[in-house]
């Protein structure tokens, strides 16, 4: 075998290409899918690997919550983050701001990891509006609703920017009764 | 409608630089035209070309259902021949059995594990590419290292998500995963490679589409890549001049291919892989990301001279290409660019105005049958299709000024568009039959969703067919005249052309009694197996369409997978050597049985199932393979053999005879008294048997021998073995027939 491969240029980080196969689920799909839902701040974050995949690990402390019944403080794992001079970034994996506060709709594996439901898509933003209500906020870009494939049934319209006590309420219509939280 | 039929050929290719389809870039340029670098296996580091795919030896135990096991394995490997089988592609790719992820590895091959993911995840994967330009014959590029493709270990995350049987979706999803392993990014023409899975408009009968071709081969070009294509390319800007970066271009014909690009940072393009004909030429963003930080349409950004990534460039309208510079969002307005073999029409320029958000975006078109939903939508005659998707509804209504319409024509509204569940669109269609006489009367065709201020374009986003989906209504075991199993399935919409799967796995057609009535061999099997079995028709629909809430399905009464006999536990380095596998079940099949040794230093040139239970293999091991024991697999349907510790890999004995069958196989005859000519080293002085036949030598010298095969040989697989009085070296080579009228001894030799 003749090589004629031949290191030209080199870099030291190493950037791998990260690609992934995504359900899209709609808001009504995430509650119910999800194993727990809360409303949580990033309080730090570390790195981690397992094989060639660099994971980061976010400790949430929980805030409020919505669906299940976790800790006041829970890990939740998220694949790619920089570790060692590897920075693999993760398409449809969400970046989380240390000290900003979200809603994660978490699912805990059986192996007791607790991960993102959908990656981004188990995240939703929480902001203030101007009466000082806590609003769920899901970018715009992520309105799109799916038609439920598995039934053919269509789904309810996804909200994308509602009051908490909104949002509290959807949950417990979803899932069919208020003390399921 | 007005066609204007512009043909704008040049040769201008240092004007367009960026390469063609969606590829993970690197740019080693500070200022146009950047060169952009794309991330590849180094071809010249792999054995023929192949990429070898291996599955996690620990797969079975982490599946959610240990009986798919099997199913599951027999999908990567139909996914692995699915883009082996690119023929304007130089790069195999192979699947290869069971591997320990453990074991040391020093040829590039592909690792699939099976992961605990949410229920949303179905698969990542990651290139590993190392950020470093290499230069090889075909040009600049990052090689990719070891992929690791990680799939959802849940297998019931498939069937509740896309409503699909188990088999299809897995099937896709892994060649999908797989097709970014070997080094191509999401695109947005409902190849296999789209973005979303909602949106792709492939399955298991045609698995991949134009542009999936076009991309693979851009990446590995084989001898036939370009011979019969053409290229467009042009720059696409916003009214200041500034080029706009990661603009998606998209060549598409009315009721045909559609091939697309991204823009380089520069704002260039070039779509390659195009056959020749006259296209419409549209330009879009990239979709919505999932959430704001997210990358749009998930793409995996370039990373520029200087190690960062460059993000692309914001928001502007999608229109379709009306003439140098200018665009238009009707596209009976559009103008047609005309493609050449081996030219490039060049000059196909945007100037596009920004915009602040998403109009449409995100679009899916269902069909439903029997309340399943299926996408995208198939239409025969007439019916009721459902649209997904963003920026389509507005307070339950349709959005003001939307309209609904068909690149070429064929399908035609019977009534408004309306909206259901206040979200969805209703789409009340039939077939234009005028239409129908133009541009075929079946096939995809892609829907244009137009708004006054955008508009989005879905290629194949319909299906025309001419039949309803196939069904299964009996399944009756019975046996051959030779004693073998077979199935007689009854049915309606089947024939000759269908495709029948046992959960993962191909079943053979033997014949059809009659138009409803074929009779299958099913794979091998174990006893209380009972696999699902689905009909899959060339139109791309399938009997899960109408058939999922009570599949058929097959039940084995017998079965077992047995065990197998290594001729060798040890292969040394740098050789190739004959493996003969015996097994117990007697259930080995040619083009069924695969045989694989757990590393991608050890590689399976070719296998022969020379007995129901006796395969033979010539067993490649790489010079600088790693010193260890690897596992082996043999898989027949569903019946796995696992061997862990099968086979020894030893430094090479420099007595050792060293053999290949590659100089065999390149000769213009091995048919019986056919002259011919192996290479290796440690060949001076051998002799040489034939299926155990002497064979008279004719020279030899150190790195080679030269032979006459013996005469009467009946054609089939024979064994060589080459003694040089301290070792003998075996292999095997086809022993073709003897042409007739040559008598069976005029053959000359021939070289590499």
């Amino acid at each position: 075998m003749i090589r004629v491969a031949l290191l030209v240029w080199g870099l030291a980080a190493l950037v791998p290409a990260q690609a992934t196969t995504l359900t899209k689920a709609s808001l009504d799909d995430l509650i119910q899918k999800s194993t727990s839902i809360v409303r949580g701040r990033v309080v730090s974050f570390t790195t981690g690997s397992r094989g060639s995949l660099v994971y980061t690990y976010y400790k949430i402390q929980v805030l409020e919550r919505l669906k299940g019944a976790d800790a006041d403080q829970v890990q939740v794992q998220v694949p790619g983050g920089s570790l060692g001079g590897v920075q693999q970034s993760i398409a449809g994996a969400p970046r989380l701001t240390e000290g900003a506060e979200y809603v994660f709709f978490l699912w805990t594996g059986p192996s007791g990891a607790r991960h993102l439901l959908g990656l981004s898509q188990g995240v939703l933003d929480v902001v203030k509006n101007a009466a000082g209500d806590l609003m769920v906020v899901r970018a715009a870009a992520s309105e799109a609703t799916v038609v439920d494939s598995a039934t053919g049934q269509a789904g309810s319209q996804d909200t994308v920017r509602m009051k908490l006590s909104e949002f509290n309420s959807r949950i417990g219509r979803v899932m069919g009764a208020v003390d399921t939280r | 409608m007005r066609r204007l039929l512009v043909s704008i050929i040049g040769l201008a290719l240092t004007a367009s630089t960026a390469g063609a389809y969606y590829h993970f870039i690197h740019y080693t340029g500070r200022v146009a035209p950047f060169n952009p670098v794309a991330e590849k296996f180094d071809l010249n580091a792999l054995p023929n070309k192949t990429v070898t795919f291996f599955v996690s030896d620990t797969a079975a135990s982490q599946l959610s259902r240990a009986d798919y096991f099997p199913s599951a394995l027999s999908a990567i490997r139909e996914a692995a021949r699915v883009w082996n089988n690119v023929a304007t592609s130089d790069l195999r790719v192979a699947f290869g059995g069971l591997a320990s992820l453990s074991t040391p590895q020093n040829t590039p091959g592909a690792d699939i594990v099976f992961d605990e993911m949410d229920p949303l995840t179905l698969g990542i994967t990651s290139t590993n590419a190392n950020n470093s330009i290499s230069a090889g014959a075909g040009g600049q590029f990052v090689p990719i290292r070891r992929p690791l493709v990680r799939l959802n270990r849940n297998l019931g995350a498939w069937n509740s998500a896309t409503a699909l049987s188990f088999t299809e979706a897995f099937f896709l999803t892994v060649a999908h995963e797989m097709g970014h392993a070997l080094g191509l990014q999401h695109t947005f023409t409902a190849s296999l490679m789209t973005t979303e899975y909602e949106g792709r408009a492939t399955s298991l009968a045609a698995p991949l589409t134009a542009d999936d071709i076009a991309g693979i081969s851009y990446l590995y070009p084989g001898s036939a890549y370009g011979r019969a294509t053409g290229s467009i390319a042009g720059r696409i800007t916003f009214p200041t001049g500034q080029g706009i970066h990661m603009a998606s271009v998209v060549a598409i014909r009315p009721t045909g291919v559609a091939i697309s690009a991204l823009t380089d940072l520069d704002g260039r393009y070039r779509i390659d892989g195009v056959p020749p004909g006259s296209y419409y030429v549209y330009t879009h963003p990239a979709p919505a990301p999932t959430r704001a930080g997210a990358e749009p349409g998930d793409l995996r950004l370039p990373l520029d001279a200087d190690n960062r990534t460059r993000p692309a460039d914001g928001l502007f309208e999608t229109l379709f290409y009306r003439g140098p510079g200018q665009g238009t969002r009707d596209f009976s307005q559009a103008q047609n660019v005309f493609v050449n073999t081996g030219a490039t029409s060049d000059g196909v320029n945007f100037t596009l105005n920004r915009r602040t958000s998403y109009g449409i975006s995100s679009v899916a078109i269902y069909s439903y049958f029997d309340q399943k939903a299926v996408r995208p939508g198939f239409l025969n005659g007439e019916g009721r299709l459902a649209v997904a998707g963003s920026g389509l509804t507005s307070n339950g209504l349709p959005t003001t000024g939307l309209s609904v319409s068909f690149l070429g024509g064929g399908p035609i509204l019977k009534s408004d568009i309306s909206a259901y569940s206040g979200v969805y669109l209703s789409l009340d269609l039939a077939l234009d039959l005028q239409a129908q006489a133009s541009f075929g009367a079946s096939g995809p065709r892609h829907v244009v969703f137009s708004l006054p201020n955008d508009l989005y374009v879905l290629p194949s986003g319909l299906n025309i067919v001419q039949n309803r989906p196939p069904v299964i209504t009996s399944v009756t075991p019975a046996f051959q005249a030779n004693g073998s199993r077979s199935v007689s399935l009854t049915g309606t919409l089947i024939n000759s052309e269908t495709k029948f799967y046992f959960d993962g796995v191909p079943g053979t057609v033997l014949h059809f009694d009659d138009a409803t009535r074929a009779v299958i061999a099913p794979p091998a099997g174990l006893v209380g197996l009972r696999p699902v079995i689905t009909a899959f028709n060339p139109d791309g629909q399938n009997s899960m369409f109408l058939q999922a809430a009570a599949p058929p399905a097959y039940t084995y009464e017998s079965g077992d997978a047995g065990s197998v006999v290594f001729s060798s536990g040890t292969l040394q380095t740098g050789t190739e050597s004959l493996v003969e596998i015996t097994g117990t079940s007697g259930n080995f099949v040619e083009g069924q049985t695969m045989v694989g040794f757990g590393s991608s230093d050890v590689q399976v040139r070719r296998a022969w199932v020379v007995a129901p239970n006796k395969v033979w293999a010539n067993v490649w091991v790489a010079p600088n393979a790693s010193i260890t024991q690897v596992i082996a697999t043999v898989i027949t349907g569903f019946q796995v053999i696992t061997q862990p510790f099968a086979v020894q890999i030893a430094p090479l004995n420099s007595r050792t005879p060293v053999l290949s069958s590659q100089l065999a196989t390149a000769l213009s005859s091995t048919a019986s008294g056919a002259t011919v000519t192996l290479a290796g080293s440690n060949l001076g002085g051998v002799s040489v048997t034939v299926a155990d036949r002497p064979a008279t030598v004719l020279n030899t010298s150190a790195s080679q021998v030269t032979f006459a095969i013996p005469l009467g040989l009946a054609a089939g697989p024979a064994i060589v073995k080459v003694s040089n009085g301290l070792e003998t070296s075996s292999i095997v080579i086809p022993i073709e027939a003897v042409p007739a009228g040559t008598g069976g001894n005029t053959f000359g030799s021939a070289g590499q």
